[in-house]
C-alpha cells in the first residue's frame, strides 16, 4: 500500500462534506478527480487522517447559465466542461485553455473545481480563472458561504485563501462578449506537460476600442499573475492603434518567473515577451481583418 | 533558501526581546505549530504541521536560541524531521533597534529542505517558505504591537481595493513590513491585549503612520508624500482595526 | 483504518470484496481480481499503461481507488475481445500494423482506443491521436499505433465489409 492508512467517508451531500470537513479540523483532505492528490498520497508528501470523497455528491456538478454569466459546479469533469456547447460558446477562451488541461485519460476524471482549487502555479485553469475575473464560492459549517475573487484566490504555490474547513461549491465566470478576442498560448515541451510559460485571456473589443481587457501568465511566478498594468493600458485603445510591444513590455514587467529544473527565469521572461506580444498582435490582426 | 527582510513593530525593544524568547508567543506565530515545549533556557522541542495546499507534513523537531545578546539580537534555528516527507532545517538571526517607540526587526534567513519534499521544486519552497516566514513576522507583529484603545476609524482598506492597486505597497518586501496583505489572509490577531491610556496610543499610531508613510515614500517608489502618508495610516488603522477584533480562531497553516 | 465493501462489475462479471480505502483501482484489478493485463509502470498518471474503462470513461487505475469504483463497470485488456476469441477491431488493428512490441504499454492504449471507438464508431484520427499524448511508449516508436489509428478512423462502421 502506498499512501499512508487514512479514513475515507463519502458524503452524499454538500452539508453532509461539511460536517465532516468541519469535524476533521484542519486534517482532511479532499478527494475530487484526485489526478494530483493520488499521487502525493502515494509519495507520502500528504497524510491526511480523513479524506472526504466529494465524487458522489449530484450538487457539486454541472455547468449552467445563471444572471451573471456561467457557473460550473466544482466536480464537474474536465473533459465534460471540454465538451459542453454552452460553456463554448460563452466562454471559448475557457475552451481553449481547458483544451490543454492534462491528458484525455486524466481529463475524464480531472475536475474544474480541483484544478482551480489546487492552484498550480504553471497551470491554466487558475490562470484562466484569474484572466477572465471568475469568483469562487465556498461554504464551510461554521462560517455559511463567501464568495473569492480569483484574483484574491491565490497566495503562493498551491497555497489559496480558501480555509480547510471550506469547500468549493461554485465556480461563477462572468460573461463575456460573445466575439470578445481569445487569448492563449502555452509553450511546453510536450502536450499535457505542465507550461513553462503562458497566457491566457480575453479582449472585448466594442466599435473598434478595446472596453474591457483580462489577462493572466501562467508558470509566470508563484500563482497566476494578473497583467493588471497591460490590461489597464489596453482599455479603450483603439484596436487598430495598439502598441504591441509596449503592452507587451507592460506585461513582461509584472511577472516574477522561477529558475527550475524546467527553465530558468530569463528563458522565461524572453519566451514570455516574445509570445505575448505575437499572440496579441496575431490577434488583433484577425480581428481587424474581420 | 536564503531571505532577508524587516518588521516594524509596535512595542518597546524589551518587551520585543521578551516575546522572541517566549514560548508561547513563537508557538501562536510559528504557522501550523502544534506545541512547543521549552527544555531549557535555549532549547525548545517543537512539532508543526506544514500545511500547503494538499502537501502536508508533520515535523518534529528542535528548536534553538543561540549567540544571545539581550535586547539586541539572536539566532533562532530549528531542524525537523519529517518522517518519508523529507526534512527541514534553517536558522535566523534576529535583530533589534529601536525605532522611535517601536522597534525595527530585522531577520536573515537561511533554510534548508531535503528528502522527498525537495522534490516539489526549489522554487516553490522557496516561495513557500517565504511566504511562511512572513506569516511568522506579521503574526508576531500583531501579537506583541502595543494595542490602540480606540474605536479609531479602521482605515480597513478592503482587500479589494488594495490587492488590486498594480504594484504598490503590497507585492514588497515594504520596510514598513506590515504590509498591507490582503484581509483574504484572515490571520487573527490572537491578543495579548493590554489596556492603556488612549491618547498615549493615538500618539504613538500616528508617529508610526507618518513613519510607515516615510519609509515607503522613501523607498525609491515616485508616489507624491501625501499617498505614502494614506498608505501608513491605513496600515496603522489596519493593525488597530484587527487588534481590536481580539481574539479569533486561528486559521491552520 | 478504513475497510470498505464494494460491487463492481469487471468484464461483465459482477463482484463483491473487502478492500481498504487506500488501495488503487490498478492495485485490486491485478491482484484481487487477477486482471494482470492491466500494468503498473509509472503509477503517477502520465506514461498511460495502467488505463483502464470505468463506467465508458478512460482513466487512470494508478490514480483512483478500487473504493470508488464501488457500483460501477470496469473493463480491462482481459475483456476486450469477444468471448470467443474474436479480436476487437482495435486489437484487430493493432495487430495488422505492429503496433506493440513488448506489450507494456499496449493494453493502455487498446483501453483508450477501445473507449473512442465505442463512444462513436469512426472517431477522427486526430481524436485519437490526441488521446494517444497520454501514452508512453518505449519500443515501437508509435509509427504502427499511428497505422493502427488510421485504419480506426477508415474503417467502415461494424456489419459494412471493409
Amino acid at each position: 500500500m502506498k499512501p499512508a492508512p487514512f479514513d475515507y467517508v463519502v458524503p452524499s451531500s454538500i452539508e453532509e462534506a461539511l460536517e465532516q470537513l468541519d469535524r476533521a479540523g484542519g486534517d482532511a483532505t479532499i478527494l475530487a478527480g484526485g489526478q494530483t492528490l493520488m499521487p502525493l498520497l502515494a509519495l507520502r508528501m500528504s497524510s491526511p487522517s480523513v479524506i472526504v470523497d466529494i465524487n458522489r455528491i449530484a450538487a457539486l456538478k454541472g455547468i449552467s447559465r445563471t444572471d451573471e454569466g456561467m457557473r460550473i459546479a466544482p466536480v464537474t469533469r474536465q473533459n465534460e466542461a471540454l465538451a459542453s456547447q454552452p460553456l463554448a460558446t460563452a466562454l471559448p477562451t475557457f475552451n481553449r485553455a481547458i483544451s490543454h488541461v492534462g491528458h484525455f485519460q486524466t481529463r475524464n476524471r480531472g475536475t474544474v473545481g480541483g484544478s482551480i482549487a489546487l492552484g498550480e502555479p504553471a497551470a491554466e485553469l487558475p490562470a484562466t480563472a484569474v484572466a477572465l475575473g471568475a469568483e469562487i464560492e465556498v461554504h464551510s459549517k461554521a462560517r455559511g458561504e463567501r464568495r473569492i475573487p480569483a484574483e484574491h484566490l491565490y497566495v503562493g504555490p498551491y497555497a489559496t485563501t480558501v480555509e480547510p474547513d471550506e469547500l468549493v461549491t461554485a465556480i461563477h465566470f462572468p460573461d463575456w462578449p460573445a466575439d470578445a478576442i481569445v487569448i492563449f498560448r502555452e509553450v511546453a515541451r510536450r502536450p499535457g506537460d505542465f507550461a513553462l510559460v503562458g497566457l491566457v485571456g480575453a479582449i472585448a473589443v466594442e466599435g473598434g476600442r478595446i472596453a474591457q481587457a483580462g489577462l493572466s501568465w501562467f508558470g509566470m511566478g508563484p500563482t497566476p499573475m494578473k497583467a493588471w498594468q497591460a490590461e489597464s493600458a489596453l482599455f479603450g485603445e483603439n484596436i487598430a492603434d495598439v502598441d504591441v510591444d509596449a503592452i507587451a513590455d507592460l506585461a513582461l514587467s509584472e511577472t516574477e518567473p522561477f529558475d527550475d529544473h524546467s527553465a530558468t527565469a530569463d528563458y522565461r521572461r524572453s519566451v514570455g515577451r516574445r509570445i505575448f506580444a505575437r499572440t496579441l498582435r496575431e490577434a488583433l490582426d484577425l480581428r481587424k481583418a474581420a | 533558501m536564503k531571505m532577508n527582510g524587516e518588521q516594524l513593530v509596535a512595542a518597546p525593544r524589551q518587551r520585543v526581546w521578551e516575546a522572541l524568547n517566549d514560548p508561547e508567543v513563537l508557538q501562536q506565530c510559528i504557522p501550523g505549530c502544534q506545541s512547543l515545549v521549552k527544555e531549557a533556557d535555549d532549547r525548545l522541542s517543537a512539532v508543526v504541521a506544514i500545511k500547503i495546499g494538499p502537501i502536508g507534513a508533520k515535523f518534529n523537531g528542535a528548536v534553538t536560541l543561540s549567540e544571545l545578546d539581550p535586547p539586541n539580537s539572536y539566532v533562532i534555528s530549528g531542524e525537523g524531521q519529517g518522517g518519508t516527507a523529507g526534512f527541514a532545517k534553517g536558522g535566523a538571526k534576529v535583530s533589534l533597534a529601536d525605532a522611535g517607540n517601536g522597534t525595527l526587526l530585522t531577520y536573515t534567513v537561511d533554510a534548508e529542505v531535503g528528502g522527498r519534499l525537495a522534490q516539489v521544486g526549489g522554487p516553490i519552497i522557496d516561495a513557500t517558505a517565504k511566504r511562511l516566514a512572513g506569516v511568522f513576522f506579521k503574526r508576531f507583529g500583531e501579537i506583541v504591537a502595543v494595542p490602540e484603545a480606540a474605536a479609531s476609524a479602521p482605515v480597513a482598506a478592503p482587500a479589494t481595493g488594495e490587492a488590486a492597486s498594480p504594484g504598490a505597497v503590497a507585492s514588497t518586501v515594504a520596510p514598513a513590513g506590515v504590509a498591507a496583505a490582503p484581509a483574504a489572509y484572515n490571520f487573527a490577531a490572537p491578543a495579548k491585549v493590554e489596556r492603556a491610556p488612549a491618547a498615549f496610543y493615538w500618539i504613538v499610531t500616528i508617529f508610526l503612520a507618518a513613519l510607515a508613510g516615510f519609509l515607503i515614500g522613501s523607498d525609491g517608489a515616485d508616489v507624491p508624500a501625501w499617498y505614502s502618508l494614506s498608505i501608513g495610516l491605513a496600515i496603522a488603522g489596519l493593525a488597530v482595526f484587527s487588534f481590536e477584533s481580539g481574539r479569533r480562531a486561528k486559521p491552520a497553516a | 483504518m478504513s475497510e470498505h465493501r464494494i460491487e463492481l462489475t469487471v468484464n461483465g462479471r459482477a463482484l463483491q470484496s473487502t478492500v481498504e480505502a487506500r488501495m488503487t483501482l490498478g492495485d485490486f484489478l491485478r491482484t484481487k481480481v487477477g486482471q494482470t493485463g492491466l500494468h503498473l509502470a509509472c503509477e503517477h498518471g502520465v506514461c498511460g499503461a495502467c488505463t483502464v474503462i470505468v463506467d465508458g470513461l478512460a482513466v487512470r487505475s494508478c490514480l483512483m481507488f478500487a473504493v470508488q469504483a464501488d457500483g460501477s463497470e470496469v473493463t480491462t485488456v482481459e475483456g476486450v475481445a469477444e468471448a470467443d476469441g474474436t479480436l476487437h477491431p482495435v486489437q484487430q488493428a493493432m495487430r495488422e500494423c505492429h503496433a506493440l512490441q513488448c506489450g507494456f504499454c499496449t493494453p493502455g492504449v487498446v483501453m483508450t482506443l477501445k473507449s473512442l471507438t465505442d463512444a462513436e464508431p469512426k472517431p477522427e484520427a486526430e481524436t485519437m491521436l490526441k488521446a494517444m499524448s497520454g501514452h508512453i511508449c518505449r519500443c515501437t516508436g508509435y509509427q504502427g499505433i499511428r497505422k493502427a489509428i488510421a485504419k480506426l478512423a477508415d474503417r467502415a462502421p461494424v456489419g459494412e465489409s471493409a
